[in-house]
């Protein structure tokens, strides 16, 4: 699943072929957005700021859906709404003012996050200069998390530089991705009603999701920089007794005003009825393509834990030296639950496996509770790394934070619905 | 100074990722907010100034709370840190005195060489520095068939080689660095200790803090080399070639040891030990 969204982001060429990237001049004509044309010669001294404030006014719902009924949505416009097939996915164009479109693309299923932005900017850009990538804060729609990236931009206009700015959000729905974009220097406040609306309305025939519990949360640097954003759920496995945890991961840590580091990551745990972990597997991907790891952990029939995969286009296997076994996330949320229940302090060190850290060895976590700390606060010691987290009574972590030098690194649920 | 730490709260430190863009120099600030105002920062507007770092070189930066030019030799560095594992700062004898969190060192602007003896690990091709992997041993032949195979070459080479210079990578393996060109500090210094390695010199790697003058202010940076040794003592082998003003006064805080898969692990357990949360300089 990992590897087939990822190739469907890198293959996000055909769909903006028509994006026309025209952008700006400074103390020229004001910014073409969609037009494939680059932008005139200057008629009027050229206002930056002016053109940046731009916002659509007048904007009015349409409903919009699939020929066959497989979608429907609602989209803030400026008058005709179009929907048309791209090969499996369909595109949703919206006009909000002269020559400034709002593309979508709908995805058949999911895509991933990271991947699709890192793709889209990479084929986009290939005759542009960024100067300046932006992220907006991770928002929910009806429950799941998009997250918004600018990229501010120069391009050749007829001899000298013009300035653009690409607006662009992707949205981990509850059954399929959706990435939309809008290049023109305005219309920022625009770009966010718009995509939000059609997000928020997003509805999918067919089929129902089987987790029996969902969790979103946020990554954040600081007070005010979000830089990813995950998605766990658990659903009955195949066996009755057995139960699937997955957890998908994407990230966008931005390095300097124009790098960022796109990272998807997966992981699947099958767990007997007990929470044991039976297999597991573990996927992270880089950028548009590179996948950086591919583990799978497989509990043998002596109990043996062993490892088999590919780190950094490397091949590697072996077994792990687990001697107390293994924890998986669902019996640290067990294991705190009953701790925190007793009360009082407590300190338990338990083995997990982080395949991110260290592919061929277990890590050793300590969870412990200071005997005057807040009832609900358990601080997980990694390394010599502290996370300080408020835990809810179904030993779940609400929030966590770990202090990385002059930074602060967040972790903060959005929501959380079913029981595990 | 309000510029300065919202700029630095926006970068991840030296402790967490590879390098990032310099605290006082970086033309523009990505910034967290959705409205245009405050997300937009042109170049017209920011303008570049020279002489600047490389953005590329470096790892995380750190405020610097006093501005003194580094007219001397010698430094005093003081810096907040965590934990207690001083690592190469201890080896070195760069360290001065210790007083609850913050550090006292005595730094130079030449190179702090360490007199360590030469590990088996520092001779032998691993996994982060795989001089065995085809990609980095067609580089070596290469080395070799120029004749180019003294430390200062191999410097050189790398610097050249790497063509990409940016801070899209993590911390990549040498072979991943050798196919793809590209990278930052921490890959320039993995793919120079393999080339050692791999002609035969001791090589390993380093991480620390540079703290160069940039536009006239005492800057302090996060950064990683390469080291090699010379048969008598460790010596610097800085493929990024910092392009600041001299002096630069470079202070390592640690030396890579685990180079297997695991490697990640070593910088998150290391190097966090010393977790550089500010660094004041001043006239020694």
């Amino acid at each position: 699943m990992i590897a087939l969204g990822m190739f469907r982001a890198a293959a996000l060429g055909l769909t903006l072929s028509a994006l026309g990237c025209g952008g700006g001049q400074p103390g020229a004509a004001a910014p073409d957005s969609s037009a494939s044309e680059p932008v005139a010669a200057p008629k009027e001294p050229f206002d930056l700021k002016k053109e940046m404030a731009v916002e659509a006014e007048g904007l009015t719902e349409r409903a919009v859906k699939s020929p066959d009924g497989a979608w429907s949505s609602v989209i803030l416009g400026l008058g005709e709404v179009t929907v048309e097939p791209a090969d499996s996915d369909f595109l949703v164009t919206a006009p909000v003012g002269p020559n400034a479109m709002v593309t979508c693309r709908l995805y058949d299923e999911h895509v991933d996050t990271a991947a699709t932005f890192s793709s889209f900017f990479q084929e986009v850009g290939e005759k542009l200069e960024y100067k300046q990538f932006a992220m907006a804060p991770v928002q929910l729609h009806a429950g799941f998390p998009s997250v918004g990236i600018t990229a501010l931009y120069l391009a050749d206009v007829e001899g000298s530089k013009g300035i653009g700015k690409l607006h662009t959000a992707v949205y981990h729905g509850e059954l399929r991705s959706v990435l939309c974009w809008l290049d023109n220097i305005g219309y920022a406040q625009t770009f966010a009603r718009v995509t939000a609306s059609f997000f928020e309305g997003l509805r999918v025939a067919g089929t129902e999701s089987a987790a029996t519990f969902v969790e979103v949360t946020k990554t954040s640097l600081g007070d005010e920089l979000d830089v990813g954003f995950s998605i766990t759920t658990v659903e009955p496995g195949e066996n009755a007794k057995e139960r699937i945890y997955s957890k998908t991961g994407s990230s966008f840590l931005p390095r300097s005003a124009t790098d960022l580091i796109y990272e998807d990551t997966y992981v699947e745990l099958r767990v007997d009825a007990k929470g044991k972990t039976l297999e597991g597997t573990w996927v992270k991907t880089r950028g548009p393509n590179e996948i950086t790891m591919r583990l799978t952990l497989t509990r043998e029939k002596d109990g043996k834990l062993t490892y088999a995969g590919e780190v950094s286009g490397k091949p590697l296997s072996g077994a792990l030296v687990a001697p107390k076994g293994l924890y998986n996330p669902l019996e640290v949320t067990a294991m705190l639950k009953r701790k925190l229940a007793k009360g009082g302090a407590f300190s338990e060190t338990v083995p997990e496996y982080h395949p991110g850290i260290d592919p061929t060895a277990l890590v050793q976590v300590t969870y412990s509770r200071a005997k005057d700390a807040p009832p609900r606060q358990v601080t997980m010691r990694l390394g010599e790394r502290d996370f300080l987290a408020e835990v809810d009574d179904e030993g779940l972590p609400q929030s966590a934070y770990s202090q990385l030098g002059q930074h602060k690194l967040s972790i903060l649920r959005q929501r959380v619905s079913g029981k595990l | 100074m309000k510029a300065l730490s919202r700029s630095a709260s926006l970068f991840l430190s030296a402790v967490a990722t590879g390098c990032a863009a310099p605290v006082a120099a970086a033309p523009v600030a990505i910034a967290s907010s959705d409205s245009p105002a405050a997300s937009v920062a042109t170049p017209e507007t920011t303008g570049t100034r020279a002489p600047r770092p490389d953005n590329a070189m470096f790892l995380g930066s750190f405020p610097v709370e006093t501005s003194t030019l580094l007219g001397a030799d010698e430094l005093l560095l003081r810096t907040r840190y965590v934990g207690a594992a001083l690592g190469e700062l201890e080896a070195r004898q760069l360290l001065l005195r210790r007083n609850g969190g913050e550090l006292l060192l005595r730094a130079s602007s030449s190179y702090p060489s360490a007199e360590a003896a030469v590990s088996e690990q520092e001779r032998t091709c691993s996994f982060l520095l795989d001089c065995d992997d085809q990609a980095v041993q067609a580089l070596v032949a290469e080395l070799r068939s120029k004749n180019r195979t003294s430390p200062s070459d191999v410097v050189d080479y790398v610097h050249g080689f790497v063509s990409t210079k940016g801070l899209s990578r993590p911390f990549d393996i040498a072979s991943v660095v050798a196919r793809s060109r590209t990278g930052d500090c921490t890959e320039h210094a993995v793919l120079t200790a393999a080339l050692l390695r791999g002609v035969g010199i001791p090589g390993r790697v380093l991480v620390g803090v540079v703290v160069p003058v940039v536009d006239g202010r005492s800057l302090a940076f996060g950064h990683a080399w390469a080291e090699y040794h010379d048969g008598m003592r460790w010596q610097l082998a800085d493929a990024t070639k910092l392009e600041v003003a001299e002096p630069i006064v470079y202070v390592p805080l640690q030396a890579l040891r685990n180079e297997g898969p695991g490697f990640a692990q070593g910088m998150f357990s290391g190097l966090q030990l010393v977790d550089v949360e500010g660094v004041v300089v001043s006239q020694f």
